[in-house]
């Protein structure tokens, strides 16, 4: 007499082992170049518009800070606290993509003699 | 060794032995790894097309700041940006905000100066807007969606200054894969942007680019340049300067920068992971108990059984990341993210128009399967333990 | 083979308080014996197996197997002394998910014997008993009688020099009862070391020793 069958069916150790290499082979793929001419359309549009979007967002609704740093250098819409320090911003909640503000302390009234009132990124 | 190796095929057999609790611990697994991974993979495919923003973008974006609020500087301030040490160019932008139709679909209106567009684009089905009597577009893929645009099609005057108001056509659509952001902007020239926002000689911010080294010293002139070289503005002004390295930084961060709620959300869906995990291992957790007493009983000591269920944690855990991995490529390759793209990209539709930018990376992939063995294994080997340290008559019973 | 001196067992009931399973036992069973405990139920039949099966500690008193004192073994050391034992449950004990084969060789498995050999085994064994036909199915797909002899197929699988049966053939109807004893009778002839406990008095013609159980106390005879 044989050795008994399999306890599942060969069909399935085969799914599961294609499973396994297919995710394997999905994260160990190195980042996909654009083909030729995507990557020509993609940085002639944001050439065109002068460099836009930065974060997970598509809209300016509530949060342009979100949307790009450039037009807002942080989230005025931040609410809290929560447990463990997090601050919320409606706008935020399960983003995947998050970032800290271009903190505004960045910028500082010089203190150069006669130069008055003006700002100096530190 | 072969003690080790015979005992792990077991691990093996325990999963198949209880199908249901198996598939109850897999299905768990994959309802938390699966939107994980989404997420992480988004995050990824946002901060490449992130990169490529910047890289395209200008050196450096000036715009105006009073009393801590950030306002448009007037347009004359480019020529005395342009002559500046180092700079090539400074081109003034408008970048607003408007709501349109019925449904008051948003609407991000950006204005270059006309001069500033290339010859020809591929990047636009149509053509790019031209300075004249009507007032000319071209829109995205989601707001060409929304409000059923086409190339040609007029848009009714959706504005009013003491200017009076204009008929608005759409001369072009972007296509839909040339970036996320482009989904629900209207694109036209700077004079057009000015009119429907009535800012006639004011820009949102200007993109300075410049020589290459010369970005801290052109910073640093803008910085140091004399307010009342802001005419038009009532003074008191500062010049807010945010450069590419100060983004570029952002970007370096990568998912260790990521703020809080995303993380502390999934804190808590591991937590309750844990927990269901428990509750799943609880199914039939007597004839567990008992076949490890029979186990007990014939000969198998409390750390074969433990490693027994190690290997049952590992293969399930494993098993359960391959397929939340495989899950999330297809979810978000072939069904372009449909219903949990928008979870994790805000003002994104159900079903995106636009191709969700992702990438699935090794990282997401080994933090998916340890952070499914630690669920796994906090939640049954508690249990594992429990029933294998007993005497074996007691398991038993 | 094995002895005990002094034997105690004492279960701690929280609303019945101590209930005293065995009372100063003291047994003596040498190599090639077969042993009847007998008893009415609740004399501490079971009670007493499970300690010369190294399955539970005496409260107090010794038990001397392969020259050790099981009541001063490790846990780890009580479960590699359990690979001498070969155990047979009145309940058959057997894995339901599990086929006959596996069921039968699962105890060599820590001994790192590879899957082959462990089948070939089960199929020794099975063939043995008469069984060979059933080694793929599952236990539910047995008879009483069949199931027990599966259970014995495995207390032999790993050829341990001393079995244990605890009233083996109590589930069991007349006819299986009787193919158990016979089947017994043969494994006791091949040298193996037998402790049944029992009620039926098919195997009393077998044994070479009989002892009695009374409230937890021994008796000859």
């Amino acid at each position: 007499m044989a050795m008994p069958n399999q306890r599942l069916p060969r069909c399935v150790w085969f799914g599961v082992l294609l499973t396994t290499m297919a995710a394997t082979v999905i994260v160990l793929t190195p980042i996909r170049q654009p083909s030729g001419d995507l990557d020509v359309r993609r940085t002639e549009f944001q050439t065109l518009v002068g460099g836009l979007g930065f974060g997970a967002t598509v809209d300016l609704a509530h949060c342009a800070f979100s949307f790009d740093p450039r037009l807002q250098s942080s989230c005025d819409r931040l609410e809290g606290p929560l447990a463990g320090g997090y601050f919320l911003c409606p706008n935020h909640v399960g983003r995947a993509i998050g970032y800290p503000a271009l903190d505004p302390t960045d910028f500082h009234i010089s203190a150069a003699a006669g130069e008055g009132d003006h700002a100096t990124m530190r | 060794m072969r003690r080790c190796v015979e005992v792990a095929k077991t691990g093996l057999t325990a999963i198949l032995l209880h199908p249901v609790r198996s598939g109850a611990t897999c299905c768990a697994l994959l309802a938390i790894l699966v939107p994980y991974l989404v997420g992480m993979g988004v995050a990824k495919g946002i901060e490449h097309d992130a990169a490529r923003s910047l890289e395209a973008g200008g050196d450096l974006y000036v715009s105006g700041s009073r009393l801590g609020q950030r306002i448009p500087l007037p347009v004359e301030m480019g020529p005395r940006l342009e002559v500046l040490e180092g700079v090539q160019t400074a081109m003034p932008r408008i970048v607003g905000r408007l709501s349109l139709g019925r449904d008051k679909v948003e609407v991000i209106v950006v204005g270059i100066p006309a001069e500033d567009f290339p010859a020809k684009v591929t990047c636009v089905e149509g053509r790019l807007p031209r300075n004249g009597a009507l007032n000319e577009f071209v829109v995205g893929t989601e707001l060409a969606r929304r409000l059923n645009l086409q190339v040609g099609a007029m848009l009714p005057p959706f504005y009013r200054n003491p200017r009076g108001e204009h008929v608005s056509r759409i001369v072009g659509i972007f296509a839909s894969d040339v970036s996320l952001w482009q989904s629900h902007l209207m694109f036209g020239t700077f004079d057009t942007a000015a009119e429907i926002f009535a800012a006639e000689g004011m820009a949102t911010d200007f993109v300075v680019t410049c020589q290459p080294g010369y970005e801290v010293a052109v910073s640093r002139a803008i910085q140091n340049m004399n307010v009342e070289a802001a005419p038009g503005t009532g003074g008191n002004v500062r010049f807010r300067v945010t450069s590419r390295e100060q983004l570029a930084v952002l970007l370096a961060g990568g998912q260790l920068h990521r703020e809080g709620i995303f993380n502390l959300h999934f804190v808590l869906v591991f937590v309750i992971g844990i927990l269901v995990v428990q509750v799943t291992s609880g199914l039939g957790l007597a004839e567990r108990r008992r076949e490890i007493g029979i186990l007990k009983a014939t000969g198998w000591q409390t750390d074969e059984i433990l490693f027994r269920g190690l290997i049952e944690c590992i293969l399930l855990s494993v098993g359960s990341a391959a397929l939340s991995i495989l899950v999330a490529f297809v979810w978000l390759r072939w069904f372009n993210g449909y219903l949990i793209a928008g979870v994790f990209i805000s003002g994104l539709a159900r079903a995106p128009s636009i191709p969700v930018p992702f990438q699935l990376t090794p990282v997401p992939a080994f933090l998916a399967v340890t952070l499914g063995l630690v669920i796994t294994l906090t939640g049954s080997l508690w249990s594992s333990w429990r029933a294998a340290i007993v005497p074996p008559g007691e398991a038993m019973r | 083979m094995i002895q005990t001196k002094n034997l105690y067992k004492t279960f701690r009931d929280r609303k019945k308080g101590e209930l005293h399973a065995l009372q100063d036992v003291s047994l003596t069973v040498s190599a090639g014996r077969f042993v009847l405990l007998t008893g009415p139920s609740g004399s501490g039949k079971t009670t007493l197996l499970s300690l010369l099966g190294a399955m539970t500690r005496p409260t107090r008193g010794s038990i001397t197997f392969q020259g050790r004192n099981l009541a001063e073994c490790s846990d780890v050391e009580l479960a590699r002394l359990r690979r001498d034992v070969g155990f047979v449950f009145q309940n058959f004990s057997l894995v339901p998910r599990l086929a006959v084969w596996e069921n039968i060789t699962y105890p060599l498995i820590p001994r790192g014997i590879p899957v082959a050999a462990r089948f070939e085994t089960a199929r020794r064994l099975l063939r043995r008993l008469n069984l060979e036909d059933r080694i793929e199915s599952r236990p539910e797909q047995l008879s009483g009688g069949e199931q027990q002899r599966v259970a014995v197929a495995r207390a032999l699988a790993a050829e341990p020099q001393l079995i244990l049966a605890d009233e083996p053939t109590s589930n069991l109807d007349l006819r299986a009862a009787g193919e158990l004893t016979e089947l017994f009778e043969e494994i006791h002839g091949s040298g193996v070391t037998m402790v049944i406990s029992t009620h039926s008095a098919a195997m009393l013609d077998l044994a070479t020793d009989v002892y009695t159980l009374t409230e937890g106390k021994l008796s000859c005879g």
